[in-house]
Protein backbone atom coordinates (compact mmCIF):
# COMPACT_ATOMS: atom_id res chain seq x y z
CA UNK A 1 0.00 0.00 0.00
CA UNK A 2 1.24 3.51 -1.10
CA UNK A 3 1.21 5.53 1.64
CA UNK A 4 0.39 9.98 1.68
CA UNK A 5 4.09 10.90 1.81
CA UNK A 6 5.09 8.85 -0.84
CA UNK A 7 2.13 9.59 -3.12
CA UNK A 8 4.09 13.10 -2.66
CA UNK A 9 7.07 12.86 -3.39
CA UNK A 10 6.25 11.10 -6.73
CA UNK A 11 4.13 13.78 -7.32
CA UNK A 12 6.43 16.62 -6.15
CA UNK A 13 9.09 14.02 -8.99
CA UNK A 14 6.79 13.94 -11.81
CA UNK A 15 6.20 17.55 -11.22
CA UNK A 16 10.45 18.38 -11.45
CA UNK A 17 10.94 15.91 -13.99
CA UNK A 18 14.52 15.32 -12.09
CA UNK A 19 15.00 13.56 -8.59
CA UNK A 20 18.35 14.83 -7.91
CA UNK A 21 17.68 18.53 -8.12
CA UNK A 22 14.62 18.21 -6.22
CA UNK A 23 16.06 16.45 -3.61
CA UNK A 24 18.67 19.35 -2.92
CA UNK A 25 15.78 21.84 -3.48
CA UNK A 26 13.55 20.44 -1.19
CA UNK A 27 14.96 19.02 2.44
CA UNK A 28 11.82 17.86 3.20
CA UNK A 29 11.25 15.57 0.54
CA UNK A 30 15.23 14.31 0.85
CA UNK A 31 14.79 12.96 4.48
CA UNK A 32 11.55 10.74 3.27
CA UNK A 33 13.73 9.86 0.32
CA UNK A 34 16.90 8.56 2.94
CA UNK A 35 13.98 7.29 5.15
CA UNK A 36 11.60 5.18 2.30
CA UNK A 37 13.69 2.40 0.84
CA UNK A 38 10.52 1.83 -1.54
CA UNK A 39 10.62 5.48 -2.68
CA UNK A 40 14.74 5.29 -3.07
CA UNK A 41 13.60 1.88 -5.54
CA UNK A 42 11.22 4.21 -7.47
CA UNK A 43 13.14 7.07 -7.61
CA UNK A 44 16.15 4.93 -9.19
CA UNK A 45 13.55 3.02 -11.26
CA UNK A 46 12.03 6.35 -12.45
CA UNK A 47 15.19 7.70 -13.51
CA UNK A 48 16.66 4.96 -15.10
CA UNK A 49 13.52 4.76 -17.41
CA UNK A 50 14.17 8.65 -17.89
CA UNK A 51 17.50 8.19 -18.89
CA UNK A 52 17.63 4.52 -20.69
CA UNK A 53 14.25 3.70 -21.83
CA UNK A 54 13.35 5.69 -25.37
CA UNK A 55 9.90 4.68 -25.85
CA UNK A 56 9.40 3.42 -22.52
CA UNK A 57 7.38 5.54 -20.53
CA UNK A 58 8.95 6.51 -17.13
CA UNK A 59 5.46 6.04 -15.28
CA UNK A 60 5.17 2.47 -16.46
CA UNK A 61 9.27 1.89 -14.75
CA UNK A 62 8.32 3.75 -11.56
CA UNK A 63 5.38 1.16 -11.14
CA UNK A 64 6.91 -1.54 -12.29
CA UNK A 65 9.45 -1.11 -9.59
CA UNK A 66 6.65 -0.47 -6.88
CA UNK A 67 5.15 -3.83 -8.23
CA UNK A 68 7.38 -6.12 -10.02
CA UNK A 69 8.88 -8.48 -7.59
CA UNK A 70 6.08 -11.36 -9.16
CA UNK A 71 6.57 -10.26 -12.49
CA UNK A 72 10.59 -10.73 -12.16
CA UNK A 73 10.07 -14.13 -10.72
CA UNK A 74 7.51 -14.92 -13.71
CA UNK A 75 9.82 -13.47 -16.24
CA UNK A 76 13.29 -15.53 -14.83
CA UNK A 77 11.10 -18.74 -15.09
CA UNK A 78 9.96 -18.27 -18.70
CA UNK A 79 13.08 -17.57 -20.03
CA UNK A 80 14.70 -20.20 -17.64
CA UNK A 81 11.93 -22.83 -19.70
CA UNK A 82 12.76 -20.88 -22.97
CA UNK A 83 16.12 -23.47 -22.77
CA UNK A 84 13.82 -26.43 -23.04
CA UNK A 85 11.25 -25.13 -25.45
CA UNK A 86 10.65 -22.22 -27.45
CA UNK A 87 8.05 -19.75 -26.05
CA UNK A 88 4.83 -19.23 -27.10
CA UNK A 89 4.56 -16.22 -28.94
CA UNK A 90 2.50 -13.92 -26.36
CA UNK A 91 4.75 -15.11 -23.67
CA UNK A 92 7.66 -14.17 -25.49
CA UNK A 93 7.00 -10.75 -26.11
CA UNK A 94 5.71 -10.51 -22.34
CA UNK A 95 9.13 -11.28 -21.39
CA UNK A 96 10.65 -9.22 -23.59
CA UNK A 97 8.55 -6.13 -23.00
CA UNK A 98 9.62 -7.15 -19.28
CA UNK A 99 13.45 -7.17 -20.13
CA UNK A 100 13.75 -4.02 -21.77
CA UNK A 101 11.95 -1.65 -18.64
CA UNK A 102 14.09 -3.82 -15.97
CA UNK A 103 17.85 -4.06 -15.38
CA UNK A 104 17.68 -6.96 -13.00
CA UNK A 105 16.30 -9.34 -15.51
CA UNK A 106 18.19 -8.72 -18.09
CA UNK A 107 21.48 -9.47 -16.55
CA UNK A 108 20.25 -12.67 -14.57
CA UNK A 109 18.84 -13.92 -18.32
CA UNK A 110 22.67 -12.78 -19.76
CA UNK A 111 24.39 -14.62 -17.09
CA UNK A 112 21.27 -17.74 -17.68
CA UNK A 113 22.83 -17.88 -21.48
CA UNK A 114 26.36 -17.56 -20.16
CA UNK A 115 25.82 -20.44 -18.08
CA UNK A 116 23.70 -22.76 -20.15
CA UNK A 117 26.55 -23.00 -23.07
CA UNK A 118 29.36 -23.58 -20.84
CA UNK A 119 27.66 -26.10 -18.32
CA UNK A 120 27.97 -29.07 -20.37
CA UNK A 121 31.42 -28.82 -20.52
CA UNK A 122 31.22 -30.22 -17.18
CA UNK A 123 30.09 -33.14 -17.63
CA UNK A 124 33.47 -34.70 -18.87
CA UNK A 125 36.93 -34.05 -17.08
CA UNK A 126 40.65 -36.06 -17.87
CA UNK A 127 41.09 -37.89 -14.72
CA UNK A 128 44.40 -39.06 -15.48
CA UNK A 129 45.97 -41.65 -17.42
CA UNK A 130 46.53 -44.08 -14.89
CA UNK A 131 42.83 -43.91 -13.99
CA UNK A 132 41.57 -46.54 -16.72
CA UNK A 133 44.36 -49.01 -15.04
CA UNK A 134 43.59 -48.53 -11.49
CA UNK A 135 39.91 -49.32 -12.23
CA UNK A 136 40.22 -52.44 -14.10
CA UNK A 137 42.81 -53.54 -11.25
CA UNK A 138 40.63 -52.67 -8.59
CA UNK A 139 37.54 -54.77 -10.72
CA UNK A 140 39.97 -57.55 -12.44
CA UNK A 141 40.73 -59.27 -8.96
CA UNK A 142 39.63 -63.30 -8.33
CA UNK A 143 36.57 -63.59 -6.90
CA UNK A 144 36.91 -62.89 -3.03
CA UNK A 145 36.24 -66.01 -0.80
CA UNK A 146 33.40 -66.52 1.56
CA UNK A 147 35.15 -65.07 4.68
CA UNK A 148 36.87 -62.65 2.97
CA UNK A 149 33.35 -61.20 1.40
CA UNK A 150 31.41 -61.73 4.80
CA UNK A 151 34.57 -59.65 6.23
CA UNK A 152 33.75 -56.61 3.51
CA UNK A 153 30.10 -56.83 4.18
CA UNK A 154 30.83 -56.46 7.98
CA UNK A 155 33.34 -53.91 7.77
CA UNK A 156 30.94 -51.68 5.36
CA UNK A 157 28.17 -52.51 7.96
CA UNK A 158 30.49 -50.90 10.48
CA UNK A 159 31.38 -47.80 8.59
CA UNK A 160 27.89 -46.65 7.78
CA UNK A 161 27.05 -43.42 9.46
CA UNK A 162 24.63 -44.87 11.44
CA UNK A 163 25.97 -47.43 13.08
CA UNK A 164 27.08 -45.79 16.14
CA UNK A 165 23.45 -44.31 17.17
CA UNK A 166 21.99 -47.90 16.26
CA UNK A 167 24.93 -49.51 18.40
CA UNK A 168 23.98 -46.43 21.61
CA UNK A 169 20.29 -47.49 20.96
CA UNK A 170 21.31 -51.33 21.57
CA UNK A 171 23.35 -50.99 23.84
CA UNK A 172 21.43 -49.14 26.43
CA UNK A 173 18.31 -50.97 25.79
CA UNK A 174 20.55 -53.98 26.75
CA UNK A 175 21.93 -52.04 29.75
CA UNK A 176 18.04 -51.18 30.78
CA UNK A 177 16.43 -54.39 30.60
CA UNK A 178 19.59 -56.27 32.57
CA UNK A 179 20.14 -53.48 34.99
CA UNK A 180 16.38 -53.06 35.62
CA UNK A 181 14.69 -49.32 36.40
CA UNK A 182 16.51 -46.34 35.16
CA UNK A 183 13.74 -44.29 37.05
CA UNK A 184 14.51 -45.19 40.82
CA UNK A 185 14.75 -41.73 41.29
CA UNK A 186 11.13 -41.27 41.46
CA UNK A 187 11.12 -44.10 43.84
CA UNK A 188 14.05 -42.28 46.56
CA UNK A 189 11.60 -39.28 45.91
CA UNK A 190 8.49 -41.72 47.34
CA UNK A 191 10.22 -42.98 50.20
CA UNK A 192 11.58 -39.67 51.14
CA UNK A 193 8.10 -37.81 50.41
CA UNK A 194 5.73 -40.74 51.89
CA UNK A 195 5.79 -40.18 55.15
CA UNK A 196 5.13 -36.34 55.05
CA UNK A 197 2.12 -36.83 52.90
CA UNK A 198 -1.72 -37.45 54.52
CA UNK A 199 -2.82 -40.86 53.77
CA UNK A 200 -5.63 -40.04 50.90
CA UNK A 201 -7.35 -42.41 48.66
CA UNK A 202 -6.56 -41.44 45.19
CA UNK A 203 -7.75 -42.59 41.65
CA UNK A 204 -4.40 -43.87 41.12
CA UNK A 205 -4.66 -45.79 44.15
CA UNK A 206 -7.76 -47.23 43.96
CA UNK A 207 -6.36 -48.61 40.23
CA UNK A 208 -3.20 -49.62 41.76
CA UNK A 209 -5.55 -51.46 44.80
CA UNK A 210 -7.40 -53.29 41.83
CA UNK A 211 -4.19 -54.32 40.00
CA UNK A 212 -2.64 -56.23 43.19
CA UNK A 213 -5.75 -57.80 43.57
CA UNK A 214 -6.37 -59.10 40.16
CA UNK A 215 -2.44 -60.05 40.08
CA UNK A 216 -3.10 -62.35 43.43
CA UNK A 217 -6.29 -63.58 41.76
CA UNK A 218 -4.32 -64.95 38.35
CA UNK A 219 -1.53 -67.40 38.39
CA UNK A 220 1.12 -65.07 37.26
CA UNK A 221 1.72 -63.77 40.70
CA UNK A 222 4.20 -63.78 43.11
CA UNK A 223 2.14 -65.30 45.90
CA UNK A 224 -0.53 -67.38 44.42
CA UNK A 225 -0.12 -71.24 44.42
CA UNK A 226 0.87 -72.23 40.73
CA UNK A 227 -1.03 -75.25 39.25
CA UNK A 228 1.11 -78.23 38.47
CA UNK A 229 -0.19 -81.60 37.29
CA UNK A 230 2.35 -84.00 35.52
CA UNK A 231 2.31 -84.64 31.98
CA UNK A 232 -0.12 -81.90 31.28
CA UNK A 233 2.30 -79.35 30.40
CA UNK A 234 5.91 -80.29 28.35
CA UNK A 235 9.10 -78.80 30.22
CA UNK A 236 9.68 -76.49 27.17
CA UNK A 237 6.19 -74.67 27.66
CA UNK A 238 6.20 -74.38 31.44
CA UNK A 239 9.92 -72.87 31.10
CA UNK A 240 7.89 -70.33 28.38
CA UNK A 241 4.98 -69.74 30.91
CA UNK A 242 7.70 -68.97 33.82
CA UNK A 243 9.85 -66.76 31.82
CA UNK A 244 6.52 -64.66 30.82
CA UNK A 245 5.56 -64.83 34.48
CA UNK A 246 9.32 -63.23 35.45
CA UNK A 247 9.25 -60.95 32.16
CA UNK A 248 5.61 -59.72 33.63
CA UNK A 249 6.56 -59.25 36.96
CA UNK A 250 9.64 -57.14 36.27
CA UNK A 251 7.00 -55.18 34.20
CA UNK A 252 4.69 -54.57 36.64
CA UNK A 253 7.25 -53.84 39.33
CA UNK A 254 8.39 -51.14 37.13
CA UNK A 255 4.92 -49.90 36.33
CA UNK A 256 4.05 -49.86 39.99
CA UNK A 257 7.08 -47.80 40.97
CA UNK A 258 6.53 -45.52 38.22
CA UNK A 259 3.13 -44.99 39.55
CA UNK A 260 3.80 -44.86 43.21
CA UNK A 261 6.48 -41.46 41.91
CA UNK A 262 3.83 -40.11 39.90
CA UNK A 263 1.55 -40.38 43.12
CA UNK A 264 4.58 -38.96 45.41
CA UNK A 265 5.42 -36.04 42.82
CA UNK A 266 1.54 -35.15 43.09
CA UNK A 267 1.12 -35.60 46.47
CA UNK A 268 4.08 -33.24 46.73
CA UNK A 269 2.70 -30.44 44.43
CA UNK A 270 -0.86 -30.68 46.92
CA UNK A 271 1.23 -30.41 49.82
CA UNK A 272 2.66 -27.25 48.10
CA UNK A 273 -0.60 -26.01 46.93
CA UNK A 274 -1.98 -26.26 50.29
CA UNK A 275 0.80 -24.55 51.84
CA UNK A 276 0.40 -21.62 49.64
CA UNK A 277 -3.04 -21.24 49.95
CA UNK A 278 -2.50 -21.36 53.91
CA UNK A 279 -0.03 -18.95 53.67
CA UNK A 280 -2.57 -16.83 51.59
CA UNK A 281 -5.21 -17.08 54.72
CA UNK A 282 -2.95 -15.83 56.99
CA UNK A 283 -2.00 -12.84 54.90
CA UNK A 284 -5.73 -12.40 54.71
CA UNK A 285 -6.71 -12.47 57.77
CA UNK A 286 -3.37 -10.46 59.37
CA UNK A 287 -3.23 -7.95 56.74
CA UNK A 288 -1.41 -5.13 59.52
CA UNK A 289 0.98 -7.74 61.07
CA UNK A 290 2.70 -7.63 57.57
CA UNK A 291 2.23 -4.35 56.69
CA UNK A 292 3.17 -3.07 59.92
CA UNK A 293 6.84 -4.65 58.71
CA UNK A 294 7.47 -2.17 56.32
CA UNK A 295 6.60 0.61 58.34
CA UNK B 1 29.98 -44.10 -30.47
CA UNK B 2 26.73 -45.04 -32.36
CA UNK B 3 24.20 -46.62 -30.20
CA UNK B 4 24.17 -49.69 -31.97
CA UNK B 5 27.86 -50.17 -30.48
CA UNK B 6 27.09 -49.10 -27.23
CA UNK B 7 23.99 -51.68 -27.13
CA UNK B 8 26.60 -54.90 -28.03
CA UNK B 9 29.18 -53.27 -25.50
CA UNK B 10 26.61 -53.15 -22.89
CA UNK B 11 25.66 -56.59 -24.21
CA UNK B 12 28.91 -57.91 -23.97
CA UNK B 13 29.66 -56.05 -20.53
CA UNK B 14 26.89 -58.22 -18.98
CA UNK B 15 27.78 -61.38 -20.54
CA UNK B 16 31.07 -60.65 -18.57
CA UNK B 17 33.65 -60.29 -21.00
CA UNK B 18 36.36 -58.82 -20.27
CA UNK B 19 37.82 -56.61 -23.25
CA UNK B 20 34.40 -55.25 -23.32
CA UNK B 21 34.18 -54.25 -19.74
CA UNK B 22 37.64 -52.61 -20.17
CA UNK B 23 36.53 -50.74 -23.20
CA UNK B 24 33.56 -49.66 -21.53
CA UNK B 25 36.01 -48.11 -18.56
CA UNK B 26 38.10 -46.37 -21.38
CA UNK B 27 34.59 -45.15 -22.71
CA UNK B 28 32.94 -43.89 -19.63
CA UNK B 29 35.92 -42.73 -17.30
CA UNK B 30 36.03 -39.08 -18.27
CA UNK B 31 31.95 -38.64 -17.90
CA UNK B 32 32.34 -40.70 -14.51
CA UNK B 33 34.86 -39.02 -13.35
CA UNK B 34 33.73 -35.33 -13.74
CA UNK B 35 30.21 -36.18 -11.99
CA UNK B 36 32.18 -37.15 -8.64
CA UNK B 37 34.16 -33.88 -9.57
CA UNK B 38 30.44 -32.07 -9.13
CA UNK B 39 30.09 -34.05 -5.67
CA UNK B 40 33.43 -33.89 -3.90
CA UNK B 41 36.31 -31.06 -4.87
CA UNK B 42 39.28 -32.30 -4.08
CA UNK B 43 40.96 -34.55 -7.13
CA UNK B 44 41.78 -37.86 -5.14
CA UNK B 45 38.42 -38.04 -3.64
CA UNK B 46 36.83 -37.80 -6.96
CA UNK B 47 39.33 -39.92 -8.30
CA UNK B 48 38.54 -42.74 -5.24
CA UNK B 49 34.42 -41.84 -5.81
CA UNK B 50 34.97 -42.74 -9.38
CA UNK B 51 36.37 -46.07 -9.05
CA UNK B 52 33.82 -46.94 -6.28
CA UNK B 53 30.94 -45.90 -8.82
CA UNK B 54 32.87 -48.44 -11.45
CA UNK B 55 33.27 -50.88 -8.83
CA UNK B 56 29.75 -50.93 -7.58
CA UNK B 57 28.36 -50.91 -11.86
CA UNK B 58 31.18 -54.11 -12.38
CA UNK B 59 29.52 -55.88 -9.26
CA UNK B 60 25.79 -55.72 -10.68
CA UNK B 61 27.29 -56.15 -14.72
CA UNK B 62 24.90 -58.88 -14.49
CA UNK B 63 21.79 -56.39 -13.70
CA UNK B 64 22.68 -53.83 -16.34
CA UNK B 65 19.84 -51.78 -17.85
CA UNK B 66 19.17 -51.93 -21.63
CA UNK B 67 20.77 -49.39 -24.27
CA UNK B 68 17.39 -47.30 -23.90
CA UNK B 69 17.51 -47.34 -20.41
CA UNK B 70 21.03 -47.29 -19.67
CA UNK B 71 22.45 -43.91 -19.02
CA UNK B 72 19.75 -43.00 -16.56
CA UNK B 73 20.32 -46.10 -14.61
CA UNK B 74 24.18 -45.33 -14.89
CA UNK B 75 23.50 -41.95 -12.87
CA UNK B 76 20.82 -43.10 -10.87
CA UNK B 77 24.12 -45.82 -9.63
CA UNK B 78 26.56 -43.18 -9.36
CA UNK B 79 24.54 -40.63 -7.53
CA UNK B 80 23.45 -43.31 -5.07
CA UNK B 81 27.41 -43.89 -4.63
CA UNK B 82 28.06 -40.36 -4.13
CA UNK B 83 25.99 -39.53 -1.89
CA UNK B 84 26.70 -42.82 0.30
CA UNK B 85 30.38 -41.30 -0.44
CA UNK B 86 30.06 -37.94 0.84
CA UNK B 87 27.95 -38.59 4.31
CA UNK B 88 31.05 -41.41 4.89
CA UNK B 89 33.36 -38.56 4.67
CA UNK B 90 31.10 -36.20 6.17
CA UNK B 91 31.18 -38.37 8.97
CA UNK B 92 35.15 -39.80 9.20
CA UNK B 93 37.15 -36.91 7.63
CA UNK B 94 40.31 -38.03 6.33
CA UNK B 95 43.33 -37.48 8.83
CA UNK B 96 45.33 -35.28 6.25
CA UNK B 97 44.00 -33.64 3.31
CA UNK B 98 45.31 -31.11 0.81
CA UNK B 99 42.32 -28.90 0.05
CA UNK B 100 42.60 -27.45 -3.91
CA UNK B 101 40.54 -24.51 -4.53
CA UNK B 102 41.83 -25.27 -8.42
CA UNK B 103 38.87 -28.05 -9.25
CA UNK B 104 40.35 -30.48 -11.11
CA UNK B 105 42.59 -29.37 -13.91
CA UNK B 106 41.24 -29.89 -16.97
CA UNK B 107 43.11 -30.80 -19.45
CA UNK B 108 42.35 -30.33 -23.21
CA UNK B 109 44.49 -31.29 -25.68
CA UNK B 110 43.40 -29.45 -28.77
CA UNK B 111 43.80 -26.32 -27.11
CA UNK B 112 47.03 -24.02 -26.61
CA UNK B 113 47.93 -23.23 -22.61
CA UNK B 114 46.48 -20.02 -22.60
CA UNK B 115 43.17 -21.01 -23.91
CA UNK B 116 43.44 -23.67 -21.71
CA UNK B 117 44.31 -21.83 -18.49
CA UNK B 118 40.99 -19.41 -19.46
CA UNK B 119 38.79 -22.26 -20.11
CA UNK B 120 39.89 -23.96 -16.69
CA UNK B 121 39.47 -21.00 -14.51
CA UNK B 122 35.63 -20.44 -16.14
CA UNK B 123 35.08 -24.19 -15.25
CA UNK B 124 36.54 -23.74 -11.93
CA UNK B 125 33.86 -20.22 -12.00
CA UNK B 126 31.28 -22.10 -12.79
CA UNK B 127 31.44 -25.48 -10.64
CA UNK B 128 32.29 -22.95 -7.44
CA UNK B 129 28.54 -21.50 -8.25
CA UNK B 130 27.19 -25.24 -8.75
CA UNK B 131 28.33 -25.55 -5.23
CA UNK B 132 26.71 -22.36 -3.64
CA UNK B 133 23.14 -23.39 -5.25
CA UNK B 134 20.62 -25.71 -3.00
CA UNK B 135 21.57 -29.51 -3.14
CA UNK B 136 18.15 -29.73 -4.84
CA UNK B 137 19.02 -27.44 -8.01
CA UNK B 138 22.35 -28.66 -8.30
CA UNK B 139 21.20 -32.32 -8.79
CA UNK B 140 18.89 -30.90 -11.70
CA UNK B 141 20.95 -29.10 -13.13
CA UNK B 142 24.10 -31.73 -12.66
CA UNK B 143 21.23 -34.21 -14.74
CA UNK B 144 19.82 -31.77 -17.16
CA UNK B 145 22.01 -29.38 -18.21
CA UNK B 146 25.32 -31.15 -17.53
CA UNK B 147 24.82 -34.49 -18.40
CA UNK B 148 22.13 -33.62 -21.05
CA UNK B 149 19.46 -35.88 -19.79
CA UNK B 150 15.84 -35.61 -20.79
CA UNK B 151 12.70 -34.53 -18.68
CA UNK B 152 11.61 -37.74 -18.10
CA UNK B 153 15.16 -39.89 -18.08
CA UNK B 154 15.96 -37.16 -15.01
CA UNK B 155 12.65 -38.03 -13.26
CA UNK B 156 13.23 -41.37 -13.53
CA UNK B 157 16.02 -40.91 -12.12
CA UNK B 158 15.30 -38.69 -8.93
CA UNK B 159 11.91 -40.47 -8.73
CA UNK B 160 9.77 -37.51 -8.80
CA UNK B 161 7.10 -36.60 -12.04
CA UNK B 162 8.26 -35.13 -14.80
CA UNK B 163 6.31 -31.78 -14.01
CA UNK B 164 8.49 -31.46 -10.89
CA UNK B 165 11.50 -31.54 -12.76
CA UNK B 166 10.54 -29.01 -14.65
CA UNK B 167 9.94 -26.43 -12.24
CA UNK B 168 12.58 -27.34 -10.47
CA UNK B 169 15.30 -26.95 -13.46
CA UNK B 170 13.60 -23.61 -14.41
CA UNK B 171 14.27 -22.67 -10.27
CA UNK B 172 17.61 -24.14 -10.76
CA UNK B 173 18.93 -22.53 -13.61
CA UNK B 174 17.28 -18.73 -11.83
CA UNK B 175 19.35 -19.77 -9.21
CA UNK B 176 22.56 -20.37 -10.86
CA UNK B 177 22.56 -16.99 -12.94
CA UNK B 178 22.03 -15.27 -9.31
CA UNK B 179 24.82 -16.80 -8.32
CA UNK B 180 27.09 -16.11 -10.77
CA UNK B 181 25.62 -12.28 -10.93
CA UNK B 182 26.07 -12.35 -7.26
CA UNK B 183 29.69 -13.97 -7.47
CA UNK B 184 30.58 -11.43 -10.95
CA UNK B 185 29.41 -8.48 -8.62
CA UNK B 186 31.73 -9.61 -5.69
CA UNK B 187 34.69 -10.00 -7.89
CA UNK B 188 33.84 -6.97 -9.54
CA UNK B 189 33.82 -4.83 -5.99
CA UNK B 190 36.91 -6.66 -4.67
Amino acid sequence: MTRPECLAFEQAVFGAGDGAVLLERRPDLAEHHAECLSCRRWLEAFTAGTEAAAGVPAFAAGVMARTAATACARARELSASAFDAPLPAVERSLVEAHLEICAGCRAVVAEMVTAMAALPALAEAEPGPWFAARVLGATSRRPAPAREAWRRRWAALVSRPRFAIETAYALTLCLVLVTGNPLSALEWTAARVEPLVERVETPIQAIDVRVRAWRHRTALGADAPKADVPGARTSWSRWIGKSWGALFQAWSGWFSRIVAGLRSLLAEARRWGLELLERARTLATEPHADSARFL
Amino acid sequence: MEPSDLSSLIARCRAGDELAWEAFVRLFQRRIYGLACTYVSEREEAADLAQEIFVRLFETRARWATHDEFLPWMFQVARNRAIDFVRRRKVRRPAASVPSDEVPTLVDHTEGPEVQAIGGSRRAWLRAALGRVSALSREVLLLRDVQGLSVQETAAVLGVPAGTVKSRSNRARTELAEQLLTAGGDQRTS
